[in-house]
């Protein structure tokens, strides 16, 4: 045993030794080696949508719009005009895009993608349900193309960013059965300043820079090949960072962020972004539906321990809507931690004295929400409420929000909005007919707030419709139909080498891998 | 090992099976392996029992958290450091114990029952029955017990019963394999032939007379299999199937600290010593088990 | 002639047990309460979506019709597409299994090498102290959680001595073989590529090292026990009548009969171990069926749950046969009915 043991370990050092002499072939390319927390799944835009497959499809495809800061810019599109009521909208397309293969990208490439997405119903297409069908998209020209929307659709734009243009003549070399969807799985039919590279699943993806973008590149040094480095753990994400094995880290908590401003040559990009999260009450359930329930349960909720208890840099909610976003109201009056306001509502309920349960529902594993559970779990012990903390896989979790009857009590949610518009912050989340998907899990339901956002939807006039959030806002927050708890910070740790980087508080922690460039990144 | 079981000579009046149980007493004295995990198994026990009376900070088992002092490194006053919400390690270590010992014990003696029912009915009645209830054994054989745990439990839903429940559905073939070949060669000895001769019904001469004969093995086969289950449990809980909090489960402990290891590493180190020292004592004891109970390794 | 009949008919009867392990598999994943459509159309897709998914994936269809739909593409080879991903689930199997079986086969290996000379030092020293040694280090490994044990070892030789690197198969910027079996340190041997060889081995060993505690402790009992046996025969004690040294006996006649009860249990500990490559992997960021069979579970995407577990009931049924096999070269006197 202690011999074949010894001998072991020297076989080992001789291993190590072996491994130093090997060179990894460098020339003199910009290689940057970003470390993302998550796989790429698929690459398909009519099928993928979470923030690492954001961040390759924004790099390999064009979109008609492109989310730059926190504007919204025309990319592959020229000029635009809308008609009066918001349903009829003219896009005039630059008629020097092409797709990587050298054809043009023009109109019947737009409304070849728009209906691919309409066709295959993937997760990215509830933007348009009920707004577009696969009548609303025309050419009228080589470079004009028309979208007649079923109703009027104010923040039409706004969803744009994730409408990319596909190669209709890739796509339907490999048509098959499935309208091309093995096909672009793991490829690209785009017109996008990169191209895909290397792709090993669960390991390793990488993007390969376009030396002729037609829409130039904004820097000389810009990368000239992405490897996305999948690093599923936040401990080895600083380590790689600062060993120079990555030169971007995606997923950062606090104390790792210490680390990194601390050492010399790498930063952290902190930023308040617009994913949100509430902890929201069931307005349909047994005990929940009673509001002197829901402000009791807000009063005992320890808002200014979360951002200690938090490893992430948190910014507390005003509302129901966090501050960043145009339109959202600063003054209204929410519950904070006070436990006597608490016992107060209590005592208003027809329970005064408490001695009941409530189910905590939340993503099993996500430690964030485990966290603000048990502060609230603390906080309820005093009115003698029993909190049952209820971790559940996503799926179950999403099932349980189909309906009122099987909704949680009270389920932590984190929202997005799908585009920079205070439509897609509340329409999806206080509009009664958006019942059983996820983000309504509170099922909440006014008939005042429901005219108002119908009615914000279809108007043109921008300040009008400000108006109508507004006033939305404070009918929301009178009913307390849930907890509004924090925004969370994107995070992201960089060598001080990567120049180009702008925050976006939509598609916080995807980055735009066409914007960035490199000044002598140092690589291990 | 000077002495041999030879010399000593037991009272001749109690019945040949409390003699053999004297015997193995006797044995597993001499063996002091399995003393140390005995004496180690003990201690443990005495800590469930006591846990919460000599917890410090029992209330943190409970859903008490410390926004104040959060992942703080052992000190006097938090033995063990405190982990994210700053709970006292060390007390939840202790206010664990029970679970511990409780989920390996529902295990194994769920998977006994189900794994001795089947394996007894097969080999005692042969024929169709034998054939359906050991293909079916053969079929849950195929696979890992831990990847069809992990599908059995997801299914099920996550918490501590349904881990419980998901392991145990998966853990009963090897049992069967084994009670149904006790059974079989039992099946033929003649005193179970005369109990079926006297006209005992067969439920009778299963339960009264071939199952008693067979029950070292199994229990042998319990012991040692009772690492393995906590291990699995642990392995579930880790994986984020476990225990809801504030539930102070080991594996669930080791998984909420594994964001905070290496730099906090006292978070998830300390459960995985207390499920360490656990299973090392259980298979230092199962180890003299088996060499007492087992007679192929009677040597 | 018989023999080779015997091993004719067990890998016939594993067809059957493969259908019994896909109604089995396919009867779990589809008692499933969560929502599996949810997983394909989208957290914030509305109902009219959800159906149009059901009926593309023919959830609309009465159970026994999935299962018989199911089975049959099986057979031609199609294995169904996660939902989640909407990838083929044969396509990422096809990825992910060489990277489980290259690390079982290395911890097996290790497993072997210090677990067979360990029973063997135990067994000739019986019931002294090198034995207890042994025994009491084989069961000290075995009782570790592997996944916990995985991080020490991290935080030890990867951390702090830097001997080894602490995850994934190979860096980031070198490029793994041209794929022949999919395992990076023997395409990489077979390519003559010796720089990804050596690097590939260094990712390998300590994820190996660590999966193959688990079975040290069996490997080690069951040597000793069966060299016990084999020295204790009446042979044996002829032999060393007639003065042949000891250590000829031992190697050229104990260990070939104590071989075949150790062959029997590799070859089952081999299944163990690929179980436990989930913690390990998981820990070492090792992309295979462990990690794969993880993360699909906790996401109830049943469809690679039901190829994983078949992949695994064909690779069982088909290295228990294979220890069949050999122990029968190495004992001719086993006769096959």
């Amino acid at each position: 045993m202690t011999f074949s043991r010894s001998r072991l370990f020297i076989f080992s050092l001789l291993i190590c030794f072996l491994g130093s002499f090997t060179v990894l072939a460098q020339d003199d390319e910009n290689v940057l080696l970003y470390g993302g927390n998550q796989d790429i799944d698929n690459i398909d835009p009519a099928v993928g949508e979470n923030y690492s497959i954001n961040a390759a499809l924004v790099s390999l495809y064009d979109p008609l719009f492109i989310l730059r800061g926190e504007e919204i810019e025309p990319l592959l599109v020229d000029t635009w005009e809308v008609s009066d009521d918001a349903t009829v909208w003219t896009f005039n397309l630059k008629q020097n895009a092409t797709f990587h293969d050298g054809s043009p990208v023009n109109a019947a490439a737009v409304v070849y993608s728009f209906n691919r997405l309409l066709e295959i119903q993937g997760p990215p297409v509830y933007r348009w349900a009920g707004i577009a069908d696969l009548t609303s998209a025309q050419a009228t020209d080589e470079f004009t193309v028309q979208f007649t929307l079923l109703q009027p659709f104010a923040p039409f734009i706004g969803t744009l960013t994730q409408l990319y243009i596909v190669n209709p003549a890739i796509v339907e070399a490999n048509r098959g059965e499935d309208f091309g969807q093995t096909y672009l799985k793991e490829q690209d039919a785009g017109s996008g300043p990169f191209t895909v590279g290397r792709w090993e699943i669960g390991n390793l993806y990488e993007f390969v820079a376009v030396p002729e973008y037609w829409g130039g590149w904004s820097s000389e040094n810009h990368p000239d090949r992405v490897l996305w480095i999948i690093r599923r753990d936040s401990a080895s994400q600083v380590n790689s960072l600062l060993a120079n094995e990555t030169h971007i880290a995606d997923t950062i908590d606090l104390r790792d962020a210490e680390r990194i401003n601390g050492t010399e040559g790498y930063h952290v990009e902190s930023n308040a972004g617009l994913f949100v999260n509430t902890l929201k009450f069931n307005t349909q359930g047994e005990y929940t539906s009673d509001l002197n329930v829901r402000m009791a349960v807000s009063y005992a909720m320890n808002y200014e321990a979360l951002p200690q208890v938090l490893d992430i840099p948190v910014e507390l909610m005003p509302g129901p809507t966090p501050l960043g976003m145009a339109g959202s109201v600063a003054d209204l009056e929410v519950p904070t931690f006070d436990l006597d306001r608490a016992r107060e509502y209590l005592a208003q309920s027809p329970w005064p004295e408490g001695g009941f349960a409530l189910d905590y529902v939340y993503v099993s594993g996500l430690t964030f929400e485990e966290v603000a559970g048990l502060v609230l779990l603390e906080g309820l012990a005093e009115l003698n409420i029993t909190l049952n903390m209820t971790p559940m896989l996503w799926p179950d979790m999403v099932a349980s929000c189909s309906a009122p009857e099987s909704g949680p009590d009270i389920v932590n949610i984190y929202t997005q909005p799908a585009y920079l518009d205070m439509d897609a912050h509340l329409f999806n989340q206080y509009h009664s007919t958006q019942w059983g998907s996820y983000n309504s899990c509170g099922f909440y339901s006014n008939e005042q707030v429901d005219t108002l956002l119908s009615d914000a939807r279809v108007t043109g006039d921008q300040a009008a419709r400000l108006e109508m959030y507004a006033e939305a806002q404070r009918l929301i927050a009178a009913d307390q139909p849930a907890i509004w708890t924090y925004s969370q910070n994107a995070v992201l740790g960089f060598n001080d080498c990567i120049g180009g980087y702008v925050f976006r508080p939509l598609e916080s922690l995807s980055v735009l891998f066409r914007d960035l460039s490199m000044d002598n990144c140092p690589t291990a | 090992m000077a002495e041999t079981p030879v010399l000593v000579q037991p009272d001749r009046d109690g019945s040949p099976r409390l003699e053999n149980f004297r015997r193995a007493v006797y044995r597993f004295r001499t063996n002091t392996l399995s003393m140390i995990g005995l004496i180690m198994l003990i201690f443990i026990v005495v800590i469930a029992v006591t846990a919460p009376y000599i917890a410090p900070h029992p209330e943190d088992a409970l859903g008490k958290t410390r926004v104040t002092a959060r992942l703080v490194a052992p000190n006097a006053e938090f033995p063990f450091g405190t982990d994210n919400v700053g709970r006292d390690i060390f007390s939840r270590l202790l206010l664990g114990t029970g679970l511990a010992l409780q989920v390996g014990i529902v295990i194994i003696v769920l998977a006994t029952t189900i794994g001795v029912t089947i394996g007894a009915l097969s080999g005692y009645f042969g024929g169709w029955v034998d054939e359906i209830l050991m293909r079916l054994t053969d079929i849950f054989l195929t696979v890992p017990a831990l990847i069809l745990a992990i599908a059995v439990t997801a299914a099920l839903g996550k918490g501590i019963i349904n881990v419980m429940i998901g392991i145990a559905l998966v853990w009963w073939p090897g049992f069967a394999r084994l009670t149904r070949s006790l059974v079989l060669s039992l099946k033929e000895e003649p005193f179970v032939e005369a109990a079926r001769g006297l006209g005992a019904s067969h439920l009778r001469v299963l339960f009264r007379h071939v199952l008693p004969n067979a029950l070292s093995p199994i229990i042998v086969k319990m012991s040692t299999d009772f690492g393995f289950a906590v291990l699995t449990a642990a392995a579930l809980s880790f994986i984020g199937l476990g225990a809801q909090p504030p539930t102070p489960e080991w594996g669930s402990m080791i998984n909420e600290g594994r964001d905070y290891f290496p730099q906090q590493w006292w978070v998830a180190t300390f459960p995985g010593m207390a499920i360490f020292l656990l299973v090392f004592s259980w298979n230092l004891l199962g180890d003299g088990l088996r060499d007492v109970l087992d007679p192929r390794s009677r040597r | 002639m018989l023999f080779r009949y015997y091993f004719l008919r067990r890998l016939i009867l594993i067809i059957p047990l493969l259908l019994g392990l896909s109604l089995l598999t396919f009867f779990i994943a589809r008692v499933l309460p969560g929502d599996p459509v949810g997983l394909a159309a989208g957290p914030q897709a509305t109902q009219e979506i959800k159906e149009a998914l059901r009926r593309e994936f023919g959830l609309d269809q009465p159970l026994p019709v999935q299962y018989v739909t199911y089975v049959l593409d099986l057979f031609r080879g199609d294995w169904g597409q996660s939902l989640y991903s909407r990838r083929d689930v044969s396509a990422d199997i096809a990825v992910y299994f060489p990277a489980t079986l290259e690390l079982t086969i290395t911890a097996i290996v290790f497993a072997t090498l210090l677990g067979v000379p360990a029973g063997m030092i135990s067994a000739i020293y019986r019931s002294q102290l090198p034995d207890h040694i042994t025994r009491v280090l084989a069961l000290f490994f075995v009782s570790f959680p592997a996944f916990w044990l995985a991080m020490i070892f991290q935080l030890i030789f990867g951390l702090e001595l830097n001997w080894f690197p602490i995850g994934r198969r190979l860096n980031a910027l070198a490029t793994p073989p041209e794929a022949i079996t999919g395992m990076y340190t023997l395409d990489s041997l077979l390519r003559l590529d010796f720089g990804t060889f050596a690097l590939s081995l260094q990712h390998l060993i300590l994820p190996a090292l660590v999966l193959s505690f688990g079975s040290l402790a069996s490997i080690t009992r069951i040597t000793r026990a069966s060299m016990l046996e084999a020295l204790d025969k009446d042979s044996v004690r002829m032999e060393r009548a007639l003065g042949i040294p000891y250590r000829v006996i031992v190697t050229k006649y104990v260990l070939r009969s104590a071989l075949i009860a150790t062959v029997t249990i590799i070859s089952l500990e081999f299944g163990w171990l690929m179980a436990g490559a989930v913690l390990v992997e998981t820990i070492f960021d090792w992309p295979g069926m462990g990690l794969y069979a993880v993360e699909s579970s906790l996401r109830l995407d049943f469809q690679p749950i039901m190829g994983i577990t078949i992949v695994y009931g064909i690779v069982f049924s088909l290295i228990n046969i294979l220890a069949d096999f050999i122990v029968g070269v190495l004992d001719p006197r086993i006769r096959y009915g």
